[in-house]
Parts: C-alpha cells; structure tokens; sequence
C-alpha cells in the first residue's frame, strides 16, 4: 500500500512537471511578446528595466530554469497587470474564499446527489425517479451561467431574499452555492443511481433476501455499500466540474475569488496570472485524482486486501 | 379431460416428429441494428428528442428569414423592445431583432457542436484503435499521454490555447476545443476494443484462422461503432458548452458573427431589466444539450448488446 | 412420513416487452420431512423458477404467481404469507444457495459476517456469541483455519470454498428444506464430488430436507431419494430413484438417459443427442410440449395435453402413450442392454 501511494505521488509531480514546462512553452510562443503591449509607449531605458525585470532579455532557457526553480520554491513571479502583486500570494489569499465556496458545493452536491440517486433507483420508473431524473438531467445541461442567472434574478431581484453580490456572511453564500452545486448533484444522481441499479441485479443481493434480511437492511448491508464505490471515482472529475463552474458563479455573483480574478485576468491578459492559476488548478486537480484513488483502494476490500499479498 | 370414447383411435397413430418442426425457429430473426432502431423507437423520450432537434435544426436554417428581420439590421427606434406580434423575441440593444439572431446564433452552435464532436472523435477513434491494436509497450505510452493531457481540466486548456492563437475565428475555436477533446473518446475506444479482442468469440476467430484485417473489420470494428456513436451524442452538447463558456469569458465568437453563448453573454448585462434576451438564447442552449443528452441516454440503452431481447 | 411441503398447481409467468412467457404451466409435487428431491430438466424448462417461487424470491416487478397457484410449508400458506413471516421462514424453515459461488456473495463484507447476519436475524445473537457459532459452522462445513477465515472476504476464498461458505450460510439456523439450485454447475468435477458428498453429510447429520435442482443426471443418481423430470414448464415423469433410473416411462426420460455415455465408448459408436430445442414459452402449447421432439409422437399428442397416470404409489408420468388405445413402445433403454440400475 505505501509503495503505491509513494508511486503515485512521484508520478503527480512528474506530470505536474509536465505541464508547467508545457504552459511555459505555450505562454512564450505567443506572436508578439505579451509584454509588448504592456511596454510598447515606454521609453527605451524604461522598457529595458521592464525587460530585465521580467528576464525576458535573457536566453528561453535561462528564462525557463528560473521559472521551474522559482516555481518549485512556491513563487511563480509576479502579476504582470498589476507589478508588485505576487502570484503565490494572490493564489493563497483568493483562494480560501474559493475553496469555502468550492468545498461547500462539492459536499452538498455529493450528500444530496447520492441521497436523490438512491431513491430514483429505489422507485425505478414511478414519479420520484422521473422527478429526480429530471433535475439531473437540467443540472447537466443547462450552463451554469444560466442558472446563475435564473438564481440571481428570482431569489435576488424579484424576491429579495438574498443579496445579489457580494460576500461576507452565511446569507451571501446561499445562492453562489446553491448554484455551483447543482451540477455535481446531478452528476453524482445519475451516477448514483445507475450503480445501485446495478448491484441491485446482482447475485448476492438474492442470497441476502434468501437469508431472510429485511428489505431495509438488504438496501442499507448489501446494496448501499457497493453501489457507492464506483462514485468515489468520479470525485475527481466533478471537483474539475467545480473549478470551472467557480469562475462563472464568482463573477455572476460579484465573490472575491480565485475563479472571479482568473477570469478578470484572462481578460487582462495578465499571463504570469493566467500562467500561475493554470499550475495551481491543475496541482489540484491532480492532487484530489490521487487521494480518490488512494480512497477508493482503501475502501474496496478486493483491492485493498489483494495489494497486501494472499 | 376427454374420455377415450370421443378421442378416435386415428389420433393415436405414431408420427414422430419432424426435424423442421422442432428447428423451427418460433421468431424472426433480427439483426443487431434492426433490434437496436426498434428499441430506440420504443424509447418515446428519446424520439422526442430527436424531433426537437429536427425542429431545431431546421429553424436555424430557415429561422433568420421567417419574420424578414435580418439578425444584423439595427433600428434605432426599437430598441431593447419586449417580445410582441412583430418581433417575436422582442430586439437587443442595438434594436436588432432577437428572433433572427437566435436562428442565425443556432448555426454556429450547432455547427461547432458536431465539427467539435465528429473531428475529436475522429482522431480519437484512429488515436484509440491504434493503441488498442499494437498494445504493450506502444499502448501504454499512448495512454499516458493521455493521462497527462487529462490532468489539466478541459476548459482551462482550451481558455489558454484561445488565448495563445488570440483570433477569435470559427477554425481557431475548434482547434483550441478539439485539441484535448479527442483524449475522451481514444481512451473508450481503445479500452472497448481491449474488452472485445480478449471477448471468446474473437479467440474463435482466430483460431478459425481469420486475417486479422477481418476480425478488425467485422468484429471489433461493429461492436465498437455503438459505443462511438454514443459517445459523439454527448459530445455534442459538451462542444456547445465549451463555446458558451468561451464566449461567456470573453473569448469565444466576435460580432458580427454570433452564437448563443454570445448572445447570453451579452444578454447577461441587461438581465435584470431585459430578461427575455438572456431567456432565448439560454433555453435554445439548454434544449439542445438537453435533446442531444436524452437522445444519448436512449442510444445507449438502445445499443447495449447486453439487453437485447 | 411428515409431509413438510406441498405445491400445487404451481403456475408462473414472466412479462417480458415481448409478452407473457408462461414459464412454469401447472406443476404439483410435495416433499416430505428428510427426503431429498431432484428437478431434472434441460436449461429453460422451469426448474429453477420452481424452486425459487416456493420462497417466493422471483423479484416482484416482472414475475407473476398466477392465482390458483399454492405452496404450503408444514401446512402454512406461503404464497400470502406477510412480509415479516417471510422474512422469517426465509434462512430459518427454509433455505437457498445459488449456482454461480463466485458472485453470490457480498465482496464488501467478511464471510464471517454473512454467516453471523443469519444468526442475528433468526436466532437474535449478538456479534460475538454469533462469531463462536459462525466458526463452527465453518468447521462443519470443511474449511480448514476456520478462526482466522471467518475475517476473509469472498475474493480470498476459491470457488469450491465460496460454496462451501453458501452452505453454510443457509444451514446456519437448521432450516427443514435446503434448495440447492444446480450448486455444482459452475465448479470443477472434483470440487463438485466434495460439494456433494458436503451435502450428503450434513443431511443425514441435520435431517435436513433437500430440494435440488439441476441438469446433471450424474449427480441425481449419487444423491437424490425422488426424481422429477420438468420439461416446457411441467413435471412430465416423477418418481423414486430406482423407478426413474431403471424403469423410466416418458420419452422425454428416455432421451435424457440415453444421452448418458454407456456401452458407445466402448464401441466407439455414435453419441446419442436428442434433436431440437425446447418450445417458446410465449406461445400456448395446446398439447404435450414434448410433441415437436418426440418420435413417438402422434396425432393427439399436438392436440391436447395428456393426462398424469400413476404407475405406482411413487411413479406417475403424463404422457399419451399410457392410454389404452395407444401403441405399446417398449422403453428403448431395455433394449440397449441395461442401463443402471
């Protein structure tokens, strides 16, 4: 077990490596430097400084030894929009509201995506399936910048019940969360539901009946514990569902952010910004694909049992 | 129970049986096909879904020319006007008629929804099929190619390679969307493809003595085209997505060209005072990726060799 | 003899998109205390739908015991017993294990724990008074370190073992009927000669009543007190071991023992298969549902279904070729030469 978990951290840094090299690459093959825009009114010795500061007056790969070996020191420079500004520092300070937001809307949506999908399985093609069925099914496929919109106008705007922007108080988090959730609700629904149909079918839930369980317990003993595995697999995809749905419901909903500044640097072409976000998003990502695994190895006694050797 | 009076002894003459008769096959026959479009028939969500879609798809053909507003004339005078009997969507900001501008919009959605989703599953069918055939040690650096492409969430690449290739235009668009799009559908192909080769009525083939060329073609090649088409079906809405986002973050289709996601982008603005113009082109959206999804729900049922009956 | 099961008129119907498959047409039988008794029958013919109907365990939703039907257990009625009384009779009076070993159980829990949720339900024990027992069940059961086997879970343990754990779990409480659906099918031969003689032992150990079903004649001739042959959802021939094996009536019986390898290995000859498959079960099949298989079949075999004659307290076949105007058919194993005895 412990040689497995040490691979795979080996491995998550290998291919966090990867992509930071890649978006290095990709942020300097830009036509047209991108701080050319930036420097293009400033006079001569002003540009030079401002090149020297940022070495770009050095060879790339001079450039790029700097950057990995800052970065792995935890310093992935300076925002380019607004010099002074550290990367790391907006990262640290931004993205706590962002994880509150984040971590809050991947819980309710995980608890009641489950709950929902359980009882749409349980009563398979009567109403409470078709109902649940087609929240999923609006969760998927409505854009969440639609629903934020739809949230924002009825419960902000025609009935003030909530405030429109803004954060600070439990009252601010209700609709950004309500919203960010909702996807994951339906994702983890369908899944949900699908996987206890499934164990449903199997052969050892006829020997529990066999056995005399009651219809609850076989649910609660047999059915709920192996319908649950596969879901834990998906928790990675739906935290990256998350991040994304983040940068919509910031904005929409006026909340300080890591979503909301990436946007805003995107649209400021802040690339140290843009650059720095990109590694940090994906090291999570990355980081919340190894703990599933590593969960999901420990959870199923198949997997679990055979890595200690029978 | 009849009693032996009534039953004459003619009844009780041996005839044995006959071969035809008892092989005779009580039902026709249907192929793989055959059974998977009558299921699929049977499934009502799923053939209103595709309705809609015809219905849908043949608006944004028509849709620009029906009420004889074009999507680009401004009228000054109308402007930010609410839906009525002329203008059926009401008009923008620039007092453009939103009806038009949603079918006009639709095209280009729609367009990028299945270039997207047929060229990434183009390339990732042949990416897939061809892990899948040589394996080993050419298979497995394949994958983790794939497993690194995968480790940065989708959107984000894409918002960086629209940021990196800086145009706004259609091609540029899809390249961003397909360029890690494909990985999705390598992986299923290739795995199905595993599934099948190691399945026993291949092995039967081959030990049939079957050209490879020929197993490809009739039995991993088939049993494979479901699972593709399925997944095309969900990627279309995926693709219609991306763009919307895209265009919602500022980066996606420039006017005068336009798309839903630029239209609800747009619209966002006015929301509070004007909401009908978020209104249409969200729900179009939402109607899409909601038909497509369903119409890909029943597909799958439809062509999961597992339930046929 | 204390007669503890009885069915009659047994009639189950499955409804499929396609329509109503009429898989069990009216079966009757009864099994008394201690005796065990085959259902024999190709894969289709209703055997296990039988079985699985006495405890009612055919899943709601598709199936349906026809009205008319009845199953009494030592004299109560089970087909309209409530729920909890069910529940009750399930793993106590009666019991069942399952053909595939390999997944018929829970891979999320320990087999110790599958065997002591018997024993909490039925006999109210607590976790660890239940593990003593538990542990000896698996004593009795053959699987050596029991103590330290009771923490496995279903992947650690082999097929053969896996059964051997199935049967524990349903002879946990001492039920008076165990209903083996074709328990040795999906094992090797070897392990199928231990699972039986497994069998063999306990029953005569527990007194325990067995109701097993299956297509190996192989094994009915090792095991069973009493034989019924099912075909097309009927019971088409019953009788005790000896009637059955040596003096069959039912052409159906025939063919199913003349597909037994005897003198042709020695002679090298040609195997006996009997043509054909078996009849739809959506169709209504107005006369014996052996007809379309059977060479001795005549014109009022295909009209009208024959009756059930008794040859002797134990035998009775349905069959047309038992009335008095049909021709006399010698049973073709006799003249073979002697089949088992």
């Amino acid at each position: 077990m412990g040689r497995y978990i040490v691979r795979r951290i080996l491995y998550m840094f290998t291919v966090l490596w990867i992509v930071a090299t890649l978006t290095f690459v990709l942020m300097h093959s830009i036509p047209g430097d991108p701080l050319a825009h930036m420097a293009k009114n400033l006079p001569e010795q002003t540009k030079k400084n401002y090149y020297a500061k940022y070495g770009l007056d050095k060879p790339i790969y001079i450039q790029y030894g700097k950057f990995i070996s800052q970065a792995i020191r935890g310093d992935l420079g300076e925002s380019i929009r607004y010099p002074g500004r550290s990367v790391t520092g907006t990262i640290k300070k931004l993205s706590v509201v962002s994880g509150v937001l984040g971590g809050q809307a991947l819980f309710l949506g995980f608890s009641i995506g489950i709950i929902l999908g359980i009882i749409a399985a349980l009563n398979r093609n009567k109403w409470p399936d078709y109902l649940v069925m087609f929240i999923a099914i609006l969760g998927i496929t409505v854009p969440v910048f639609v629903t934020a919109a739809v949230f924002q106008y009825f419960f902000s705007v025609k009935l003030p019940w909530f405030p429109t922007t803004g954060w600070g108080g439990m009252k601010y988090m209700v609709l950004p969360v309500v919203t960010l959730c909702f996807g994951s609700v339906a994702t983890y629904a369908r899944y949900m539901r699908s996987s206890v149909l499934e164990v449903i079918n199997q052969d050892y839930i006829l020997t529990a009946q066999a056995k005399g369980v009651s219809g609850f317990n076989v649910i609660r003993k047999h059915v709920l514990r192996n319908a649950i595995l596969p879901t834990i697999t998906i928790l990675g995809p739906s935290i990256a569902g998350i991040f994304v749905g983040s940068f919509v419901v910031e904005s929409i909903f006026g909340i300080p952010g890591l979503g909301f500044y990436f946007i805003s640097s995107i649209n400021d072409r802040d690339f140290t910004m843009i650059m720095g976000n990109t590694i940090f998003y994906t090291g999570i990502f990355i980081f919340s694909l190894l703990i599933t695994d590593i969960v999901y190895s420990l959870v199923d006694p198949r997997i679990r049992i055979s890595e200690e050797g029978n | 129970m009849s009693n032996s009076n009534t039953i004459s002894a003619e009844k009780f003459r041996v005839v044995g049986s006959e071969d035809a008769d008892s092989e005779r096959i009580a039902r026709p026959q249907m192929t793989y096909w055959q059974d998977a479009w009558r299921r699929l028939k049977q499934n009502k969500v799923a053939m209103l879904s595709i309705f809609i879609l015809i219905i849908i798809g043949v608006l944004t053909i028509v849709g620009p020319y029906i009420n004889g507003f074009s999507y680009e004339s401004m009228n000054a005078k109308l402007l930010n006007q609410k839906p009525d009997g002329i203008h059926w969507f009401g008009t923008d900001e620039l007092g453009r008629d939103v009806f038009s501008r949603v079918w006009q919009a639709g095209r280009v959605s729609i367009i990028i929804g299945l270039a997207g989703a047929f060229t990434s599953s183009f390339f990732g069918c042949i990416y897939g099929g061809v892990a899948a055939y040589f394996g080993g040690r050419v298979d497995n650096i394949m994958m983790r190619i794939i497993e690194i492409l995968m480790s940065v969430p989708y959107l984000m690449v894409v918002i960086l390679i629209s940021l990196i290739l800086d145009s706004k235009g259609l091609v540029t668009l899809l390249i961003a969307m397909c360029l890690t799009g494909w990985c999705g559908i390598a992986r299923l192909v290739r795995g199905q493809m595993l599934q099948i080769s190691s399945q026993e009525y291949v092995t039967a083939a081959k030990a049939l003595g079957v050209s490879p060329w020929n197993i490809i073609r009739k039995h991993l090649i088939p049993n494979t085209v479901g699972v593709i088409i399925v997944a095309i079906t969900f990627d279309i809405p995926g693709y219609i997505f991306a763009e919307a986002f895209l265009s919602y973050v500022g980066l996606g289709i420039q006017s005068p060209n336009t798309s839903w996601g630029a239209l609800a982008s747009a619209a966002q603005q006015n929301l509070m005072f004007y909401p009908y113009q978020l209104f249409f082109p969200a729900l179009m959206i939402a109607l899409t990726m909601l038909s497509f999804t369903l119409l890909g729900d029943g597909l799958r049922d439809a062509l999961d060799p597992k339930l046929r009956q | 003899m204390n007669r503890i099961l009885e069915v009659n008129d047994l009639k189950v119907s499955f409804h499929t998109y396609a329509g109503e498959v009429k898989a069990v047409r009216g079966t009757s039988f009864y099994l008394d205390e201690g005796e065990t008794l085959a259902l024999v029958g190709e894969s289709g013919c209703g055997k296990t739908v039988t079985a699985k109907a006495i405890m009612r365990m055919l899943g709601k939703s598709r199936s349906e015991i026809k009205a008319g039907s009845q199953v009494f257990f030592n004299g109560e009625d089970v087909l309209s017993m409530p729920k909890k009384r069910l529940n009750a009779l399930r793993g106590k009076d009666i019991s069942m294990i399952f053909q595939d070993p390999m997944t018929s159980l829970n891979p999320t829990m320990t087999i110790g724990d599958q065997i002591a949720e018997s024993l909490e339900i039925h006999k109210k024990l607590k976790k660890k008074a239940a593990m003593e027992e538990v542990i000896q069940l698996l004593e009795m059961v053959n699987i050596p370190n029991a103590r330290e086997r009771v923490r496995s879970y279903p992947h650690q343990l082999s097929g053969g073992m896996r059964q051997r754990v199935m049967i524990a779990i349903a002879l946990a409480c001492g039920p008076k009927i165990l209903i083996a659906d074709e328990p040795t099918t999906a094992l090797d031969v070897t392990i199928q000669a231990q699972i039986i003689d497994l069998l063999k032992e306990l029953k005569s150990e527990l007194k325990t009543a067995i109701i097993l079903v299956t297509h190996d004649l192989g094994v009915v001739a090792d095991f069973a007190d009493r034989i019924q042959v099912m075909y097309g959802g009927q019971i088409v021939e019953s009788g005790n071991k000896h009637e059955i094996f040596a003096n069959c009536q039912h052409p159906y019986t025939w063919a199913l023992m003349s597909s037994i390898p005897g003198d042709e290995i020695k002679s090298k000859g040609e195997l006996y298969s009997l043509k054909g498959t078996p009849p739809d079960l959506m169709l209504d099949i107005p006369g014996c549902p052996f007809a379309s298989r059977c060479q001795y079949c005549m014109e009022i075999c295909k009209e009208a279904p024959p009756a059930k004659t008794a040859l002797s307290g134990t035998h009775s076949v349905s069959c047309w070729l038992r009335h008095e105007l049909a021709p006399k058919v010698e049973n073709p194993l006799k003249a073979r030469g002697g089949k088992n005895e």
